[in-house]
């Protein structure tokens, strides 16, 4: 009895442990001072979100200048200590353009120096990193040179986000020499005056799905739940409306709905910082709760249970107020 | 001067979007306009608004970004201190003590002045400045230690921007109380109204920086009405209006930067980058602050130009006061924007050009701009009788164009380039109106052409845009008339090469001593000399395998031009780095190779040594070709240079320098008259490469669709040459090409 009481105990914990192995999600932080609101914590909590991908600096090699710079560095506060975080560093890829072979490693400690001094003012430390960047055929060997010198330098876990082009056209654009990727599966069509959604269009993501199952890198997926709108003039974009509320067009006397996303200045006016001319278009695309899901079908159908890990795009109460609260729920109970 | 919201820079600044595709605004180049136009904003805009002339990529006409922020008043502070001192700017000494000299520098120099130290900072000791040392110059002294103090936290442009510590932070190390403290107490004391705006100015910053914002604001309008209204008092403004930002009163805020904008030029930038209306209710109330018109024109102006919509603005303004200057830069700029879409791509030079055609976006712009020229009442009808005309000649309607420049030339002022830009209108309407190119249109526009050929393009005149249209339809006209002599001095275009005699008729033309006039500007205008043709003529013999003839025309040029590689060589795999970087014993020149061919070539006839003599003679004839590796062979003005892919040698010259039929011919005999197997396993594989370009020439280069590599299929076939190559497996070179050639292994291998 007391043999059967043990093995009882025993599936009892490796039960419990099974419940408590919840693949873990996170968030990525974008903007550049370090302050959760109370709304962002809550969200944090409540989907035990431990990790954030934080952006710390963007590298621009500008037409002006005569080497890389950073972009605004991020302010960090004392609340940071209470997640683990991963440096997110977006680079320019005309950064990879512009920059000579032999000023390579100076931009590698540069990058690496400036994560520390971001560190040391808040007294803590990183040990990943992520590189964002968008790089092509012709930047790729300079980019992954820099990714396999910070790799040496440091001796960190290295990731990079790869695109869905970049998984379709792996042979042209090559692999990263990284720990894993991220899968930004958003951000798929053209920005344009279409009826389509820029940020997410099945019928755009499957002609890239395919390529997924087969890709060489272990691979995160990062989602969007982030919305904008597009200042159309003339059929063509002219600004991003980034983090607006939409439905504060519905009460101004100086635009009229004329679809269901889409808004028409009937005078010319200011909102939001934002000047709009007579006729000017506003053009909302936001990723609703039912997209999210069919997202997530689409990543369980396409990747083989490949997936390790979800990584939301991005973390801002103007955008999370937009879903009921158990959306992070839902997904997650939604993905293989 | 500080930019004063360096965090809205920021906002915007970031990779908001970054996750993702983004929107390409900006990039580098010249900062000239590299777009299509003909109107000159500098024939009627005031120069101090350059910054605001429209510029395609980058928002900063001239110079693309504003980096002038802690330097744009430099040397307006040497100049007043030089002034005020009474002393020379050009020895220096004021501007080191300004601009170089470190805060505890000037601290010492204080000290010696009070008498408190015996000697000056060693940097100092010769300066004539300390050697009549007076009441000012101590001033002078303790004024600029205080405001080196404040430096410390307002220039902000970080030195090393890898430094995560930038000066931005720097309020935090300053002690600001006594430091606000001291300057109120000197501002309070003074007497001097020199030194007293100075103060006024450092304390109103200072407190902007250190806060509270509200104490910025306060000192700036208790003071305001007692100085002048220079620099000095608008910079001061300007930080007022960054504290009401602050304090998110953002209509006040507006408010001053439009005021700082209409009365400070150097801050003209700074108020641009600054002024942010948030919502329309803002805007409404800026607008009320305003206590003329002349101050709401400034705002309108400020809309029509930040916010790119300046039709709203010229009627707001033109409704204002009709002779408002503010309304001149937002005509060049809607006229500017407005000519870019004249500009069509043109797939043969890669770029767009200008061309005159209907375009019904422009109906709202003419008639606003037509009501106005009409009634005559700005500051400059002329330019908006211009502007007028200028719109109907872009959609075609010559005619009324002719009425509004006619009117135009009535009153305009003896002022070149206002002049100038009325002529080049005027000579390209000329044209417009016309289909022919006969010899009265020659004889109008001749005077005209001569003048835009003078014209040199550093000149402020923007006239390449309108004297290329001319060139070009000009060029077609006579190309439709069959005066191809005409067409290509206008514009040159290769298809004109291809037959001799049009060479030959070329040359004879630039010989003839006895020209018209207008037959001796076309002759200046033909891009190319004599020798280039004769040159040209020389290549081309080569290539049709007429060496003699070919040495002939090129030794009358003296050419000693290098070829970079042997161009006997013969190599399985082609390879011109490695041919070019190879030790050389003979380096050929052009027509030293030209006489080697020959002497090979009279052998051949002579029987002599024929399979040696025919594959030199092969190699050299396929190395000549945009495949071997003495391109530099064939490079010049006619056929072109630094061809990277056939793709960028024009249509009429690809067949030519890709054509394998000389080295095929080579290759051939050489076959016929090889003895053992090892000749023929060369012969063989040789020709299957000429086999191969020639399959890349019809299936790939004679198809634009390919040119960035999206064909998909077969890259190789089983050459006739890789066949017969198979007979003799036995050979060394058989083995060679195993290892070096890929297709041919692969070949074999099927």
């Amino acid at each position: 009895m007391k043999k059967y009481w043990w093995s009882f105990l025993l599936s009892l914990m490796l039960l419990a442990a099974c419940r408590q192995h919840k693949r873990p999600i996170s968030f990525y932080y974008w903007k550049t001072q370090f302050s959760l609101n109370e709304y962002e914590r809550n969200v944090l909590r409540e989907n035990e979100a431990q990790t954030l991908y934080v952006r710390y600096f963007d590298v621009d090699f500008k037409p002006e200048d005569n080497e890389p710079v950073p972009v605004s560095p991020i302010q960090l506060d004392t609340s940071i200590h209470n997640f683990n975080v991963i440096p997110v560093v977006f680079i320019k890829n005309r950064t990879f353009e512009r920059l000579k072979a032999t000023d390579l490693t100076a931009l590698v400690r540069k990058v690496f120096y400036l994560i520390i001094q971001i560190n040391q003012k808040q007294r803590f430390q990183t040990h990943e990193i992520q590189f964002d960047c968008d790089w092509t055929e012709r930047t790729r060997d300079i980019f992954f040179q820099f990714i396999q010198q910070y790799r040496e330098m440091a001796g960190e876990t290295v990731s990079a986000t790869i695109r869905l082009h970049q998984v379709k056209y792996k042979e042209r654009t090559g692999v990263p020499p990284v720990d894993y990727g991220v899968l930004m599966y958003y951000n798929m069509g053209a920005i344009n005056g279409d009826n389509n959604n820029s940020i997410y269009e099945r019928s755009v993501a499957n002609r890239y799905n395919s390529y997924i199952k087969s890709y060489p890198l272990k691979l995160h997926a990062a989602l969007p739940v982030f919305s904008w709108a597009l200042k159309l003039r003339n059929g063509k974009v002219v600004e991003l409306l980034n983090k607006i509320n939409f439905t504060q067009f519905e009460n101004d006397s100086n635009f009229i709905r004329i679809s269901n996303d889409r808004y028409q200045a009937k005078h010319a006016c200011f909102k939001w910082g934002f000047y709009f001319k007579e006729k000017d278009e506003i053009k909302q695309e936001h990723i609703p709760a039912e997209d999210l899901l069919d997202i997530t079908n689409q990543i369980n159908e396409h990747s083989n249970g490949r997936i390790d890990k979800l990584i939301f795009y991005d973390l801002d109460s103007t955008n999370l107020i937009q879903y009921e609260k158990d959306i992070f729920e839902k997904i997650h109970n939604n993905w293989n | 001067m500080k930019k004063i919201f360096s965090k809205k820079y920021i906002i915007t600044g970031i990779s908001s979007f970054t996750l993702g595709t983004g929107i390409i605004l900006a990039c580098g180049g010249d900062w000239e306009p590299e777009y299509n136009s003909s109107f000159t904003p500098e024939a009627f805009v005031d120069s101090t608004y350059r910054p605001f002339f429209y510029s395609e990529w980058l928002f900063y006409y001239g110079k693309g970004h504003d980096t002038e922020h802690d330097s744009r008043f430099n040397s307006s502070n040497i100049n007043d201190w030089c002034t005020y001192l009474g002393i020379p700017i050009a020895d220096g000494e004021v501007s080191h003590l300004q601009l170089s000299a470190s805060s505890a520098a000037i601290d010492s120099a204080s000290l010696y002045l009070s008498g408190k130290a015996k000697a000056l900072p060693s940097t100092m000791q010769s300066f004539q400045l300390f050697k009549r040392s007076n009441k000012k110059l101590a001033s002078f002294i303790s004024y600029l230690s205080l405001a080196k103090k404040c430096e410390a936290f307002a220039l902000s442009y970080p030195k090393y921007s890898w430094e995560y510590e930038t000066k931005k932070n720097n309020t935090d190390t300053v002690n600001a109380i006594p430091l606000n403290n001291e300057l109120l107490q000197e501002f309070t004391k003074t007497k001097d109204d020199f030194l007293k705006e100075r103060y006024w100015f450092q304390l109103v910053r200072s407190y902007f920086f250190t806060e509270p914002h509200q104490q910025a604001i306060d000192l700036f309008e208790n003071n305001e009405k007692v100085f002048p209204k220079n620099e000095l008092y608008y910079r001061a403004m300007a930080y007022a209006a960054g504290a009401y930002y602050k304090l998110k009163n953002y209509s006040k805020a507006n408010y001053y930067y439009s005021k700082v904008y209409d009365g400070c030029d150097l801050l003209k930038t700074v108020a641009h980058f600054s002024f942010h209306p948030q919502e329309e209710k803002d805007w409404k109330a800026t607008l009320a602050m305003c206590v003329n018109n002349d101050e709401k024109a400034t705002l309108w102006q400020m809309l029509g130009i930040f916010y790119s919509d300046e039709k709203r603005a010229i009627r707001e303004i033109y409704s204002l006061n009709p002779r408002s200057e503010k309304l001149n830069l937002l005509l060049s700029r809607t006229i500017n924007i407005q000519e870019q879409r004249y500009s069509t791509w043109d797939d043969g030079i890669r770029t767009n050009r200008f061309q005159i055609q209907s375009d019904s976006t422009t109906k709202e712009l003419s008639s606003l701009v037509s009501r106005i020229a009409q009634a005559g009442n700005t500051n400059k009808p002329y330019m908006w009788q211009m502007a007028a005309g200028y719109l109907h000649m872009l959609n075609g309607n010559s005619k009324e164009a002719a009425t509004w420049y006619a009117l135009a030339g009535k009153k305009l002022p003896g002022e070149e380039l206002p002049q100038q830009q009325l002529r080049l209108l005027k000579i390209i309407n000329t044209i417009a109106s016309t289909t022919k190119a006969d010899s009265k249109l020659e004889k109008t526009i001749l005077p005209e052409l001569e003048w835009l050929k003078s014209i040199q393009p550093e000149a402020p005149l923007r006239s390449g845009t309108a004297f290329g249209w001319i060139r070009r339809t000009m060029a077609d006209r006579y190309i439709k008339q069959k005066e191809f002599i005409k067409a290509v001095c206008f514009s040159n275009y290769p298809a004109f090469y291809v037959d001799n005699n049009n060479v030959e008729a070329m040359k004879s033309f630039l010989n003839k001593t006895n020209k018209t006039p207008y037959e001796s500007l076309c002759a200046k205008m033909y891009t190319l000399t004599l020798n280039e043709l004769v040159e040209y003529q020389a290549i081309d013999l080569a290539l049709q395998d007429k060496i003699g003839e070919a040495i002939i025309k090129l030794e009358s040029l003296f050419d000693g031009r290098q070829l970079p590689g042997n161009p006997f060589n013969g190599r399985i795999q082609d390879c011109h780095d490695c041919d070019h970087d190879a030790v050389q014993k003979i380096k050929y020149t052009r027509l030293s190779l030209l006489k080697k061919m020959k002497d090979m070539e009279d052998k051949i006839k002579a029987g002599n040594d024929v399979y040696n003599n025919a594959m030199l003679v092969a190699n050299a004839h396929y190395n000549i070709t945009h495949y071997g590796n003495a391109r530099a062979f064939y490079e010049c003005r006619v056929l072109g240079e630094y061809h990277y892919s056939p793709y960028t040698i024009d249509s009429a010259f690809r067949r030519p320098l890709t054509d394998m039929k000389q080295a095929i011919k080579y290759y051939t005999l050489a076959l016929t008259t090889a003895k053992t197997d090892e000749q023929k396993a060369k012969c063989h594989f040789m020709l299957a490469k000429c086999e191969r370009n020639e399959w890349y020439n019809k299936t790939m280069f004679n198809n634009s669709k390919y040119e960035y590599g999206d064909r998909q299929s077969v890259d190789f076939l089983p050459w006739n040459g890789f066949k017969s190559l198979q007979q003799y497996s036995n050979t060394q070179f058989y083995k060679e090409a195993i290892k070096e050639c890929g297709y041919f292994r692969t070949y074999t291998q099927k």
